[in-house]
């Protein structure tokens, strides 16, 4: 299904203040594999994420997502269209048990049998009734993204998933992302362009509100203008 | 057309008398709320005491305005008491945990009252200088109102004053709000939430002083006044003092109104303007500080 | 979400045979008390799946308890005299207006739900003050009759088990509740509510769905209160009603099944004693809260739970 467009962003704007996050940003995402986003902090990055999602509004500007505009739409809308998102600082039931955050996201599908099966494929059984807050880093990283798959989407979105894990950990995320990608597409939010430059088909370059570059990773490795970018950090 | 404007004119002043007892209510929780983020809930009890302190007091120095004086700053210690034992250790945890300590607060302050004062009214007299009238256009008002009113008003621009124009209130302003900013600008915004609350809490005190003598107290009389501060605060704008001020006119004004010409819905619809209001623009009319 | 399971279970059984034999003192004076803490205990319950489950801080819950009495005084006296109906008719009242109240006051934040109820339930105060044609006013309405066409309470012991058996049916649905995937819900935004929508769930609708489920319960409180009681009068719309079954909820501890039961319990307990020593329950139920708010915030039974865990890991005997 590669030419299937799955997510089309046209010319999105949105400011704070007197500050523009989002100046003007369109893309799009067709058919599956990683497509990464990223530029330095402040470039927008998790302003178009939270657009997408329904977090924020744009000013201008529409989100279309397999065909229909989704513009606006409340958060618990867009999940339950398809696009499931986690968040750059951990954002969970930190209270509850790993089964029952799992139990709560599947509960917006209607059916809560799968619970057990989505924590086997995880590989968090040993964890099933331990609460979430008492979890390592990395642990927790993976029960976010197992929740969001249990609400069955059809597009996956992770924000800065590898922050403050150690390496042991980022390779668990990373291995779970190499399972998930095989089935929907993912868009990932990252700084660490290790991570990001060996699992993305795709790269999106942003910068001061505005997509600067968009191309395959040697593609994107070889710009001029991205090398400046990030030659200044 | 002979239309006789004197009744509407004397429920205005009335209405302006009770919105002085308001504000001095609406100050303290609006002041408090701005920098402790705290809603305390027994700023009109507090009020209450202050009216029985002023009692008492009397008792001992015959002195009316010494004896409000005093009421005033020991209500203000009672508050320091109550921020520094009871609300300090919760600054860190849910704010709902702080509300609800100051509801506790007044559970115990209403029957502490109680016991101490016993249950039935209580009240102080006039000095004689002001238990007189003033005639104008024919009606008599009371001068004793007029003088709360302006004390009042006189709050009001003493607070604002304070607030705006001193280096102490620099300090506040920086903490309004926005405490981990004061911090790091080297402000103890330890000190300075003490000190707004026993501010609040001298104004809460001066106005039982100021209440008690035109009106008897009885404990449980935070219990209702507490609402109608509570409304005024609301409209305005959490943490709003200007707005507060006017809005304390707007309800002790309409209240007034409404009990001479509609009384059979007078108080539905002082509540009904609190809850439309709020569905409608919920940050107050003059919005939130 | 600290569940204390098998326990919470001993103690509904235990306060269920304990209640339901109560009368066999044949002491009228034990058998109001446990009449009053059955009311209280339902109005509680009710309240905690606000307080506790959904983290929404209600000053004005005694809005669904007041009309839930009203309705039935004016119910059986002016339309249909039967307790059973009138009951029913209490909760679909108070059903009705838990959705109107909820969809107007529901969508804001928890600052300015919690104040809107707090004018809603004043509201509602109002309208029992001042229109004295429906409502008696002042006075309120007397007299309510306890004999129907299909249950008849005119006898104490036969209005003490109508009152048991909708405490055992509140309690038993509520635990059933409690335990089931609405329950699981409707807690989730008492633990993170800005996650919820990412779960797909409407913080909204699920805010509504605990509204009603708790102002019909508070509304069968209300009946139960006026069957008890026969008269009925504004004061239980006052937000100082509103206070006591959060009172309650806080002294039981409102992260536990048992907690409104157990407040409710130290609750009537303290305002009867305080009241016959020396009219203080104010004051001792506000020292309670102030030592509770600063030592335990869960309330006693988050006491209860720690020295059991205490116990249990450190092996001692105590």
């Amino acid at each position: 299904m590669e030419g299937e467009e799955i997510l089309r962003v046209e010319n999105l704007v949105r400011r704070f203040g007197g500050f523009k996050a989002l100046n003007g940003v369109s893309l799009s995402i067709s058919g599956r594999g990683v497509t990464s986003i990223i530029g330095p902090n402040g470039a927008g990055k998790t302003t178009l994420i939270n657009v997408i999602t329904g977090r924020l509004k744009p000013d201008a500007g529409r989100v279309y997502f397999m065909g229909r505009d989704i513009t606006g739409w409340p958060p618990h809308k867009i999940v339950r269209i398809g696009i499931a998102r986690t968040f750059q600082i951990i954002n969970l039931f930190t209270g509850l048990s790993v089964y029952h955050n799992i139990a709560i996201a599947s509960l917006s599908r209607g059916n809560s049998a799968d619970v057990d099966g989505i924590i086997r494929r995880f590989g968090l059984d040993e964890y099933r009734d331990h609460e979430v807050i008492k979890l390592p880093h990395g642990i927790q990283r993976i029960v976010e993204i197992a929740v969001a798959m249990a609400t069955k989407p059809r597009l996956l979105i992770l924000d800065e998933p590898m922050a403050g894990l150690n390496s042991g950990e980022k390779g668990l995320v990373i291995e779970r992302i190499r399972d998930l990608e095989k089935q929907i597409p993912v868009i990932l939010v990252e700084h660490d362009m290790d991570v990001v430059f060996s699992i993305s088909r795709r790269i999106i370059v942003m910068n001061r509100g505005e997509v600067i570059a968009s191309g395959a990773p040697d593609e994107i490795a070889d710009n001029r203008l991205v090398r400046e970018i990030y030659l200044g950090e | 057309m002979d239309l006789d404007l004197t009744p509407v004119f004397y429920q205005l002043f009335v209405g302006l008398y009770r919105a002085s007892i308001y504000w001095l209510i609406a100050s303290g929780l609006t002041i408090i709320f701005g920098v402790l983020r705290v809603v305390n809930f027994s700023q009109a009890v507090l009020l209450v005491l202050g009216g029985y302190m002023t009692y008492t007091f009397y008792n001992l120095t015959g002195s009316f305005w010494l004896s409000v004086a005093m009421a005033s700053i020991s209500i203000g210690l009672v508050g320091v008491a109550i921020e520094r034992a009871l609300l300090k250790p919760l600054y860190r945890v849910d704010v709902t945990y702080q509300l609800l300590m100051t509801f506790a607060v007044s559970l115990i302050l209403n029957d502490a009252m109680k016991i101490l004062w016993g249950k039935l009214p209580i009240s102080v007299p006039l000095p004689s200088t002001l238990a007189v009238g003033i005639g104008i256009f024919g009606r008599t008002y009371p001068l004793y109102m007029i003088l709360v009113i302006a004390i009042g008003f006189a709050v009001y621009i003493a607070v604002l004053m304070l607030i705006n124009r001193t280096m102490w209130g620099l300090r506040v302003r920086a903490t309004w709000r926005r405490p981990e900013i004061a911090e790091s600008l080297g402000i103890n915004t330890s000190n300075i939430y003490t000190a707004v609350f026993f501010l609040g809490c001298v104004i809460a005190g001066l106005g039982g002083g100021l209440v008690i003598a035109f009106s008897p107290v009885v404990p449980g009389l935070g219990d209702f006044l507490i609402v109608s501060a509570f409304i005024v605060t609301v409209i305005a704008g959490l943490g709003n003092l200007s707005g507060a001020y006017i809005a304390s006119i707007l309800i002790g004004v309409s209240e007034s109104i409404f009990t001479l010409y509609l009384p059979e819905i007078d108080l539905l619809l002082i509540y009904l303007i609190m809850a439309i209001s709020l569905m409608i623009r919920p940050q107050g009319i003059f919005g939130e500080r | 979400m600290r569940r204390m399971l098998g326990h919470e279970i001993y103690s509904l059984v235990i306060i269920s045979i304990a209640t339901a034999v109560i009368p066999l003192s044949r002491e009228p004076y034990y058998i109001y008390l446990s009449s009053l803490f059955m009311i209280l205990s339902i109005f509680s319950l009710s309240y905690n799946i606000l307080f506790g489950y959904a983290g929404l801080l209600s000053f004005g819950h005694a809005l669904f308890y007041a009309s839930g009495a009203y309705s039935f005084a004016i119910f059986t006296i002016s339309i249909y005299r039967d307790p059973l109906v009138g009951t029913l008719v209490s909760v679909a009242v108070s059903l009705i207006l838990a959705l109107l109240v909820g969809v107007l006051t529901l969508r804001h934040g928890r600052i300015y739900f919690s104040m809107l109820t707090l004018a809603f339930g004043m509201l509602l105060y109002a309208l029992l003050l001042k229109w004295r044609s429906l409502t008696g006013g002042s006075d309120g309405i007397s007299g309510i009759p306890r004999s129907g066409f299909i249950i008849d309470l005119y006898d104490p012991y036969a209005r003490y088990y109508y009152i048991y058996v909708f405490f055992l049916l509140v309690v038993i649905s509520l635990y059933i509740f409690h335990r089931s995937r609405y329950g699981l819900l409707i807690k989730s935004l008492g633990v993170n509510e800005d996650f919820v929508p990412y779960t797909g769930h409407s913080v909204f609708r699920l805010r509504i769905l605990a509204f009603i489920i708790s102002g019909s319960i508070a509304g069968i409180a209300g009946a139960l209160y006026a069957i008890l009681m026969g008269v009925v009068n504004p004061d239980l719309a006052y937000w100082t009603t509103s206070a006591e079954p959060l009172v309650a909820t806080l002294i039981g501890g409102s992260k536990f099944f048992v907690g409104p039961i157990m407040g409710s319990l130290v609750f009537v307990v303290i305002t009867t004693y305080a009241s016959r020593i020396a009219e203080i329950w104010q004051l001792v139920l506000g020292l309670i809260l102030v030592a509770l708010i600063l030592g335990s915030r869960g309330g006693v039974l988050e006491v209860v739970d720690r020295i059991w865990r205490a116990r249990r890991y450190s092996g001692l005997r105590i």
